[in-house]
């Protein structure tokens, strides 16, 4: 007979969990130290932003429905079309919404009752929407066109004040990802409850742990790089102007030096959503739990020796080998990853969630993009491919097929914990199919234009790419469709959604220990983890599972899942 | 190099300081008996720094050892300087091990990028 | 199915709901600190590559720079700033012990000894600039000298002024008697001064010395 310790939370025994009441809409738009609240601000801001940032692709696979400049006014304006894209995915997309779900599920999985810092949670998110009007002004005023990497001389000779802007809205971004990943840390070594060891937390902390760390060790990388930059544009230094005894691979070095481990910043929380959400859905524990959370750490420190493969065309011949053996390393603990998300599934019960159809969207599309990672890290091939829509497939299908598919993966996931409403599955299901076709047909095909030698960055290209092209364009559209049918979805699932219950999926992990939503405090008393946060499938999983249910519910639970 | 006596409750309020087998007994316990070590160290970088100085002046055939000689010299000091500050005066030595890691771990990769780019020859790559 | 043999069991209860302790805030502040410092590390190290290229490839213009300048002005602030360090840690010792008004004193000290340290700064930038050491690019043979110079000295400069505005912040602070039964506010701001000392003290060094 196992012993069984049910976390009580937020509501005491006996009420219901309808007497929940969701923050009004208005406590969104002000200032607040509630991580839940701040949660949602991050994620509703950073959609915002996907969609501007994904109406600039529309335009960039516009102007390249045709060979000819047709949609531009000038290669100058279609340099500061992609340049933008980049910037407000990469900063103001991306990194903000995992801060979104970080906020949101981190403190709730542990057990904690609130970050560490509430109040600097609330700054590090106040600096987002300040710092966005500057970047964007700057498309406005004379844009910047050096690209997201702002590589020296096209940042500092050849560009506008926008590329000052951009400068300062980045540097902006920078110190609220520091402060956000000082909280994260901080949060997760200080505020558990004595229950919840390191190695029983879920491994969503342990992926926004090694996050954080990366954020905090890497992006003064960026503040310092764009510091000089600003002082070569502002005050007449000439740091990266070699005219004026500057080095213009100072620049390529810091700033690679920052943005890959920046990229791990990017997906490693998506692997995190993926160890819960293909646990949870298929009902079975994570294949290898200890080997997944120190990989992520693996993953956070080889990130820091492989920068300079994105320099293999400007830098000295010897170094070459050294990084492309470093980078191949890092395949390694993204390939037990990997292995360890096909154990999970292997042999699982299944459920084609929307939550699980993206994850398993993820996997397949991630591991394309790794393993194109590995083809370009090959010395011989990158010098090939350098430049051309090879690379930019590569980066998109870890970027989109990777990151977005796992955020949509965690939107599905925990929407019910976030809103007490549940998604829409039949939807859901039909956004997917858009999203997963409209992906494979945007990008696979980059790879073979890439090959064929169609250069990146351009806007008027060689006849012999124009149908290529097109098909690539057509699948875009289908691409920027979807989106509208998963905003359909969220708004109309906020409204008039099934109830959720506490704890729809019947997960084991402590941020469905409580009602949905979570109350201001989380949790009434420190919770008790379940002895192993993905322990499915054992007699006291399913008995914790029902003493929750019935503890949180107290009725029956009304969810597809039954 | 200073070690405070335990007796009195927290070491850092006591007076008195065991330095070299000898009982010191000073205001301000072992944080006066750091500052003067800082400035004693100081004052002998400044003094070698400026000999050495000199000494590359009268000597260049030997000027290219001398000078590694001063480097490293010099770092040394500073870097034993800064550690007795981080030590005593940032409380490292009364903190859990995990504040060492994290100021290890940011110098461990300064250090690396700083590695790299020295390797920059001079004048960039086009030569 | 297993039976449920403790099944509404609430977790040891803290004394006070939803609330840090203080000693469990102190450790949250000081751990946020330390992390904060880690990311300034490798902002300085950024800023003072580039000076040490510069020394590596050209020697003669650092060194006759140094011969220009002499080391005097700058020994002298270097103590200043060493002696200010050692009052803020004082200040922190009184009030542990318990003595505000001695503590007031101490954080008075360090206050002044950082501005002494930016007064003797600024002759310092006068001098250069009247020797044709300046920030911006310029025909001289010092060009390269100065941006390099100037970048990681003066973001220690700007570290140094705003600890002198904390300080003041910490001394208003502490004349209210915030601090009587909690100092964690006066060893942030330790923290924070000491690491600026800290990377005085790698700058006067690679900068100045070597």
């Amino acid at each position: 007979m196992a012993t069984i310790a049910v976390p009580l939370g937020g509501q005491a025994e006996g009420h219901q969990a309808d007497a929940v009441q969701r923050p009004a809409l208005s406590e969104y738009l002000r200032w607040s130290v509630d991580h839940k609240i701040i949660g949602v601000q991050y994620g509703v801001a950073s959609f915002l932003f996907f969609i501007i940032g994904g109406a600039m692709a529309m335009l960039i696979r516009l102007e390249l429905w045709t060979p000819e400049l047709d949609v531009m006014v000038s290669g100058a304006a279609y340099n500061s079309l992609f340049t933008m894209h980049g910037t407000v995915m990469i900063f103001l997309f991306i990194i903000p919404m995992w801060a979104a779900f970080g906020n949101f599920v981190v403190p709730l999985q542990l057990g904690a009752k609130d970050m560490a810092f509430p109040w600097l949670n609330a700054f590090a998110f106040w600096l987002i929407p300040p710092a966005a009007i500057v970047v964007l002004l700057g498309y406005f005023v004379t844009p910047a066109e050096a690209g997201w990497t702002s590589y020296p001389p096209l940042s500092t000779l050849f560009s506008g004040d926008g590329q000052t802007l951009w400068a300062l809205g980045a540097h902006l971004l920078g110190i609220s990802s520091i402060m956000g990943s000082i909280n994260f840390i901080v949060t997760i070594f200080n505020m558990r409850p004595p229950q919840m060891t390191l190695w029983r937390m879920p491994l969503l902390c342990w992926a926004v742990l090694a996050t954080s760390i990366i954020a905090v060790m890497a992006t003064p990388f960026l503040a310092g790089a764009l510091t000089l930059l600003l002082l070569d544009r502002v005050a007449g230094t000439t740091f990266f102007d070699a005219a004026g005894g500057g080095d213009v691979l100072l620049w390529q070095n810091i700033f690679w030096f920052y943005s890959h481990p920046a990229v791990y910043i990017m997906v490693l929380p998506g692997m995190g959503v993926l160890s819960e959400v293909l646990s949870v859905h298929s009902r079975k524990p994570v294949f290898g739990y200890r080997m997944v959370g120190l990989s992520s750490m693996g993953i956070a420190f080889v990130g820091f020796t492989v920068w300079a493969h994105h320099m293999f065309t400007s830098l000295q011949p010897e170094l070459r080998i050294p990084f492309m053996i470093t980078t191949m390393i890092i395949a390694v603990p993204t390939g037990i990853k990997m292995f360890s998300w096909l154990g999970t599934i292997w042999g699982g019960k299944i459920r084609f969630t929307s939550a699980m159809l993206f994850a398993l969207g993820f996997m397949s599309m991630f591991v394309i993009g790794g393993i194109t990672g590995v083809m370009l890290a090959a010395l011989p091939f990158d010098i090939h491919v350098h430049d051309t829509y090879f690379v930019v497939s590569h980066f998109h299908f870890v970027l989109f097929g990777g990151s977005v598919f796992a955020i949509y993966a965690a939107l599905y996931h925990w929407f019910p914990k976030i809103t007490g409403r549940m998604m829409n599955e039949r939807l859901g299901r039909i956004h997917f199919a858009f999203t997963y076709f409209g992906f494979l047909f945007t990008f696979f095909p980059m790879h073979i234009v890439g090959m064929l030698g169609m250069p990146r960055r351009v806007a008027v290209y060689d006849e012999a790419f124009a149908n290529w092209n097109q098909l690539i364009s057509f699948s875009a559209f289908v691409l920027g469709f979807s989106t509208f049918i998963v905003i359909y979805n969220i708004i109309r699932s906020y409204y008039r959604g099934p109830v959720a219950g506490a704890n729809p999926w019947r997960a084991l992990t402590l941020e469905w220990a409580t009602t949905s939503p979570p109350p201001v405090t989380n949790f009434a008393d420190d919770p008790i983890p379940f002895e192993d946060p993905y322990g499915y499938g054992t007699e006291a999983s399913v008995a914790y599972l029902n003493a929750v249910e019935a503890a949180f519910d107290g009725r029956e639970n009304r969810t597809i899942l039954d | 190099m200073a070690e405070a006596t335990r007796d009195e409750g927290h070491h850092s309020h006591s007076n008195t300081v065991r330095l070299l087998g000898r009982e010191i007994t000073v205001e301000g316990g072992v944080y006066t008996v750091v500052f003067v070590g800082l400035a004693i160290l100081t004052v002998i970088e400044v003094l070698s720094a400026e000999y050495l100085k000199g000494a590359i002046h009268d000597a260049p055939s030997a000027a290219a050892t001398l000078q590694a000689i001063k480097a490293v010299l010099l770092l040394g000091i500073a870097i034993i300087k800064a550690g007795l500050v981080i030590w005593f005066y940032m409380h490292l030595r009364d903190e859990k091990p995990l504040l060492a890691v994290v100021l290890l771990l940011p110098l461990l990769i300064a250090t690396l990028s700083i590695m790299y780019l020295l390797a920059i020859p001079p004048g960039g790559y086009a030569l | 199915m297993a039976e449920l043999t403790a099944n509404q069991l609430h977790a040891v209860a803290h004394d006070d709901h939803g609330h840090l302790s203080e000693e469990e805030k102190n450790d949250n502040l000081k751990l946020g600190v330390w992390l904060y410092l880690a990311s300034e590390i490798v902002i300085f190290s950024i800023m003072i590559v580039g000076y040490i290229l510069l020394r590596i490839n050209e020697p003669d213009v650092v060194a006759h720079a140094h011969e220009q300048l002499g080391v005097g002005l700058v020994t002298a602030n270097t103590f200043v700033l060493l002696a200010s360090s050692y009052f803020m840690v004082m200040g922190l010792r009184a009030m542990q012990q318990g003595n505000r008004a001695g503590m007031l004193r101490w954080i008075g000290a360090t206050a002044l000894g950082g501005t002494v340290f930016l007064i003797g700064q600024y002759i310092e930038y006068s001098e250069l600039a009247h020797l044709g050491i300046v920030l911006g690019y310029s025909e001289s043979q010092w060009s390269t000298l100065g941006m390099r110079f100037y970048a990681p000295t003066f973001f220690h400069g700007a570290h140094v002024f705003v600890g002198v505005i904390w300080a003041l912040e910490v001394l208003r602070r502490g004349a209210q008697g915030r601090y009587d039964h909690n100092p964690i506010g006066i060893e942030m701001f330790g923290l924070y001064w000491h690491f600026v000392d800290v990377v005085w003290i790698m700058l006067f060094t690679l900068i100045y010395l070597v």
